[in-house]
């Protein structure tokens, strides 16, 4: 496998992220996610979320279950597991110190 | 119009256009392509399809509506391009593609001329990405094959079959890649490259980069020249297209509908079925002729037809392979048409006659000229032609032709005698002469009265092949004819030296004279008819030669041809009279080309 380089490292691990905070307040499925991202203001399409659920949900991370819908086949509502929702509090606290940091490093200098 | 596939999504079956599908099956196959973990790209897939389910239906209104490549856009739309199922960012995909190649995606090949590599048209170029092998090898194969003769002919042949690849879609689809963003956004970054970088050596398998020099200008210049001059030409065949079909459109239609009005009858379809039926010996030579009638006519007059309804209703115009189509059938017609003509000409090239004498009673001085008028023909008249010199009655299988000539001449002193002749053409004299004695031409002598048939038949067995049957009743000076009121229809060209036509003649007594027939019963009226009403003009003295009265009449008028011609001997006569031998069909022709077609719309 080529490596990846960091900006899709990075990219990968805040949209991560953001799915497992979504997820954590309510099981959804893919569009539901879509909206609250981009509610938020976050501008993702639902191809780039379906790639990184499938590997979320082979980590464990996440687990799905089918519900009917009139509009179609089943639909696959995620949540978190167990493990997820772990994962979910490490990576909240480092996240907010690593924003910190960010933050105070992309300060303007003054004086 | 277009095509539907029915495909299944997760289970649900749609109906969707050849495009969308096509466009989605390029999505569904990128997308499996771009998923960064190939393990899980099956999984991402099928979440797709399920999605697309839900979004076709939201989108449309109906069940039995058809996924539209709309639709497919916008299900794209929401769910996103390719691309963005990958996490890696644009540039990382570009390079990754530019490293290797191959990664672009296949599509259908097609061939097109290569405007970016090429000497002279590009064909050469074309031909190479098409086969996906050096261009080189392609030239020195047209160098060689020049030499042998059909190089140019080829190169000019693929020239104008091979479209020139002008969109970069059409570039990548004659390599054989598919025109999908993805190929085209990756083909445009690889030109930029090879521009970027330097020297003819750079050239890559992608390159867009322009190989053209002054020979290719040149080249280019004379293609333009080239296709300017076929466009021109290919207009041209257009109208003529049109303009033909529109006359044939005319002819099929008299023909068909039979309104065809000429003075021989009416001729339609199916009279003449009737008579070419009676005229061929191969019925397979009357199908070559009908499916060239058919080819040549019927179709450019449905074409024309059709270009005429498409224009007054302002259609767009009709498919360009449509109309070449229209052409090979017409130029096939042609050629059908030809082939049966020039095979049923076979049959008609030769001409002959075979000639009988019957001896007539020396005793009897006094004759009397009578016809036998009807004949056991059945009543299922297929065709009955009428005219002047010329009766044909096909009834059943029986052909009965009126085609009798007769004259009565004067033999001075000799016993008297009928002299028939039967004129036929056939495939060789010999077969003409076959065909004159198939003719059955009963002549009936008892006592003093002479019947001839009025109409002759021709076997079944026997085809039609112009047989005419021409008596010269030569009677002793002084003998004494009657000529019974039937027969001046078959009476043709005897002279009399009074002024009187044939069917003025008809129910006279008349004397054998030295200057012709001497009428002993005819009124004074009757012989002080106006000359030129009777047609009638006895100039010339010569009791053996008769004159045929039509030319007389037309001798009477100074100035025209027959003034000037010489008196005939009677072999030279009889070689030069059947010589009206296609007079029948020339007629025909005649009659429908002058007034056949108008007449059609009386």
């Amino acid at each position: 496998m080529a490596p990846e380089n960091s900006s899709a490292q990075m990219r990968k691990g805040v949209l991560e992220l953001c799915i497992l905070a979504a997820l954590d307040r309510a099981p959804s499925y893919v569009p539901d996610l879509i909206v609250e991202f981009q509610n938020a203001g976050l501008k993702v399409v639902e191809g780039t979320l379906y790639p990184l659920l499938t590997r979320l949900k082979n980590a464990e991370l996440l687990t799905y279950q089918w519900e009917e819908s009139r509009s179609g086949p089943p639909r696959k509502y995620y949540r978190l597991t167990e493990r997820g929702k772990s994962a979910l509090l490490e990576s909240r606290s480092s996240w907010k110190e690593l924003v910190h940091s960010v933050e105070t490093l992309l300060q303007p200098i003054e004086n | 119009m277009k095509r539907i596939e029915h495909i299944n999504l997760a289970g649900f079956a749609f109906q969707i256009d050849e495009d969308a599908a096509q466009r989605l099956r390029r999505y569904l196959d990128a997308i499996h392509k771009a998923v960064d973990q190939p393990a899980e790209s099956a999984e991402v897939v099928e979440d797709v399809e399920a999605r697309l389910v839900e979004l076709f239906n939201t989108t449309l209104l109906d069940k039995r509506e058809v996924v539209s490549i709309e639709h497919v856009e916008k299900a794209i739309a929401v769910l996103g391009e390719p691309e963005e199922f990958s996490l890696k960012s644009e540039n990382e995909a570009s390079e990754k593609t530019s490293s290797e190649s191959e990664a672009m995606e296949k599509g259908p090949r097609r061939l097109h001329r290569n405007p970016d590599d090429k000497i002279f048209g590009g064909v050469s170029g074309g031909l190479a990405a098409y086969f996906g092998i050096d261009p080189i090898l392609i030239r020195i194969g047209f160098i060689v094959s020049l030499f042998a003769g059909f190089g140019f002919l080829l190169y000019l042949i693929l020239w104008i079959a091979m479209p020139k690849a002008k969109t970069i879609a059409q570039k990548l689809e004659m390599r054989g890649l598919a025109a999908n963003v993805g190929n085209i956004r990756k083909f445009v970054q690889g030109e930029q490259q090879t521009r970027g970088q330097s020297g003819p050596d750079s050239r890559t398998r992608y390159s867009g980069a322009k190989k053209t020099g002054a020979l290719a200008e040149a080249g280019e210049f004379i293609s333009q020249l080239f296709l300017l001059a076929i466009k021109a030409v290919g207009r041209l065949i257009g109208w003529m297209m049109v303009a033909f079909g529109i006359f044939a459109l005319i002819v099929v239609f008299a023909w068909l509908t039979g309104t065809i009005d000429t003075s021989a009858g009416r001729i339609g379809a199916s009279e003449l079925h009737a008579f070419l039926s009676r005229s061929s010996d191969h019925p397979s030579e009357l199908w070559i002729l009908y499916a060239g009638f058919v080819l040549l006519l019927v179709i450019p007059a449905l074409y024309a037809l059709a270009v005429l309804i498409r224009t007054v209703l302002k259609l767009p115009k009709l498919d360009l392979r449509l109309k070449a189509g229209v052409l090979v059938c017409m130029i096939a017609g042609g050629v059908l048409l030809g082939l049966g003509l020039s095979s049923a000409a076979a049959d008609w090239r030769e001409e002959d006659s075979i000639s009988t004498v019957v001896a007539l009673d020396p005793e009897q001085t006094s004759w009397r000229l009578e016809t036998t008028s009807s004949e056991g023909l059945s009543s299922d008249i297929k065709l009955e032609i009428e005219d002047e010199e010329f009766r044909m009655i096909l009834a059943g299988d029986s052909l009965a032709v009126g085609w009798v000539d007769v004259s009565i001449e004067s033999s001075g002193s000799e016993p008297g005698s009928i002299l028939t002749t039967i004129d036929a053409r056939g495939s060789s004299e010999k077969n003409a002469r076959e065909n004159a004695r198939s003719v059955s031409h009963p002549i009936e002598i008892s006592d003093s009265v002479i019947r001839l048939p009025a109409l002759y038949g021709i076997p079944s067995n026997q085809a039609f092949r112009m047989q005419r049957v021409r008596h010269l009743i030569r009677l002793p000076e002084g003998s004494i004819v009657t000529i019974g009121a039937e027969a001046a229809a078959i009476l043709g060209h005897s002279s009399n030296n009074s002024l009187l036509s044939e069917d003025e003649m008809a129910g006279h007594r008349w004397k054998v004279g030295p200057e012709g027939l001497e009428c002993l019963d005819c009124t004074p009226e009757e012989l002080e008819a106006d000359p030129f009403e009777s047609r009638a003009h006895s100039t010339d003295s010569t009791s053996q030669t008769s004159v045929d009265l039509r030319k007389r009449s037309a001798e009477s008028t100074p100035g025209l041809v027959f003034s000037a011609q010489p008196q005939h001997s009677e072999e030279e006569r009889l070689r030069i009279r059947p010589i009206p031998g296609l007079s029948i069909f020339s007629r025909l022709v005649q009659k429908i080309d002058a007034y056949g077609t108008l007449s059609a719309f009386r």
